[in-house]
């Protein structure tokens, strides 16, 4: 175990104003999410298929319920508009925050 | 006075202790923390060592480590050191009926008929005999055996709040075995079945747990998805037999706990040799070293090789704890036994590494002015 590298986990995570989510990496990054555009993005596969199908909208005034770990790996957000199935991995927002 | 004398006393002891290093740590027994309640009357000196795993597999090793540096020092004539464990971790994450549970370990293989269960039992009952507090959950919800295995009377189902597991030798267990009748098959679908999952995780009183071992279903499907997203595993044992075509089969379990970022802890290699009843000598019915490679492809510790002996597995099957019974003494015995010693090293060495990464989180968002 010692010589493989330690994977990306989250030290601090917490609501930072109205709509900003703030995270602590384990490898010292601090990100800042702007959860409406999380919302934009989420990589759920309904959200998806609306994209492609050009029917995707959301209203910009959504925010998050609430904010959950998923197992190891990833971040759940309840949204406001009943939407919380869209699974947000550490390494795809780590990359973007 | 005396006081400053005890602290010069106290500081020469926890000097001569930091040469006694933690050989799967890596790291000095005093900076770690282990030392603990020192205390120091005259040429007499006393205090706890307190490990990581009541399965330590160094225990003695350390104790002997630790009365000779202490016996070093010219004033020091006589040392007493009590062996503790704290089993170090965060909680099991997800639920809150986990929260006390130390470490969710999953044990898995890709295809079934490798010795998954007996495994997790055998690895279970060994951790127990060394004094840790283990639970099994049976996550074979369609093919539950560890019930049978174990001889566990399953827990009555109150039909509303919580449960409590059964008891079986001092292991706690839950399986779908205690819940449906033997002979009716369980078809269920994929959402029904994470459902279940998901009672066995959160209706169940699971109590304080140093360990509590998971029997994955074979394979890569639902279940195994959902127990890695409900809950926050601190690493898997991969289970398979010599042969090639189960060794392909566990590289692909080996990916798929990457993918879920669960750490592989180490492989357990079963029927690797047959232990003939008549002349007591081995044979390797399926060929040799395949745990060994297999350990070695994926980068992770072979943490046992257990041999096949009739006798034991009929004694096995029954229900028999190994370690507890008469065939204590047997290789498949001191095999599992040598196995779980090495898990809980492993665990404690992933423990260490991981660094100060929050285990699970879950708050609600609250209303502010932009």
């Amino acid at each position: 175990m010692s010589e493989q590298e330690r994977e990306l986990g989250v030290v601090r995570i917490w609501q930072e104003d109205a709509v900003h989510l703030g995270v602590v990496w384990t490898d010292g990054k601090q990100s800042s999410f702007d959860t409406r555009l999380l919302r934009q993005l989420c990589p759920c596969a309904v959200c998806e298929a609306d994209r492609q199908a050009g029917r995707f909208v959301v209203g910009d005034d959504v925010v998050p319920l609430r904010v959950q770990s998923v197992g190891n790996y990833a971040m759940k957000i309840v949204f406001s508009d009943g939407h919380d199935t869209g699974i947000f991995e550490y390494a795809w927002l780590h990359e973007r925050g | 006075m005396a006081a400053d004398r005890r602290q010069k006393a106290e500081a020469e002891v926890l000097e001569a202790l930091s040469v006694v290093v933690d050989p799967d740590l890596h790291q000095d027994i005093v900076s770690l923390g282990f030392v603990q309640n020192l205390a120091i009357e005259g040429d007499q000196v006393a205090f706890d060592l307190q490990l990581t795993t009541p399965a330590c597999p160094v225990r003695d090793h350390l104790r002997e480590q630790c009365e000779q540096a202490v016996l070093s020092l010219d004033w020091a004539h006589g040392v007493k050191v009590t062996l503790t464990s704290q089993v170090r971790g965060g909680r099991g994450g997800g639920t809150d009926a986990l929260s006390q549970v130390a470490h969710l370990v999953a044990v898995a293989s890709a295809k079934g008929g490798v010795g998954k269960s007996t495994t997790t039992v055998q690895l279970a009952y060994a951790l127990a005999a060394t004094g840790a507090k283990v639970g099994i959950l049976d996550a074979d919800i369609q093919g539950p055996s560890v019930h049978h295995m174990t001889s566990a009377e399953g827990p009555v189902p109150s039909g509303e709040g919580m449960m409590d597991p059964a008891e079986h030798h001092g292991v706690k267990i839950v399986s779908m075995g205690f819940f449906v009748p033997a002979l009716r098959p369980a078809l269920l679908r994929g959402p029904r079945l994470t459902a279940i999952i998901q009672q066995f995780l959160t209706e169940f009183r699971w109590g304080e747990l140093d360990y509590l071992l998971v029997d994955f279903p074979p394979g890569t499907g639902d279940i195994q998805m959902a127990l890695a997203q409900m809950t926050s595993l601190t690493g898997a044992v991969l289970v398979t037999t010599p042969q090639e075509v189960a060794l392909l089969d566990v590289r692909r379990a080996v990916s798929m706990f990457k993918m879920l970022k669960v750490p592989v802890l180490g492989v357990v290699e079963n029927m690797s040799g047959f232990v003939c009843p008549d002349c007591g000598s081995q044979h390797a019915l399926f060929g040799e070293g395949g745990g060994a490679a297999l350990a070695e492809a994926a980068g992770v510790p072979l943490l046992g090789s257990v041999p096949i002996d009739p006798t034991v597995r009929q004694a096995m099957d029954e229900g028999q704890p190994l370690l507890l019974g008469p065939h204590r003494d047997s290789p498949m015995a001191q095999a599992y036994g040598a196995a779980a010693a090495a898990l809980a090293s492993a665990i404690s060495v992933q423990q260490a590494n991981q660094g100060p990464a929050l285990k699970s989180f879950d708050f609600t968002w609250k209303e502010m002015g932009a």
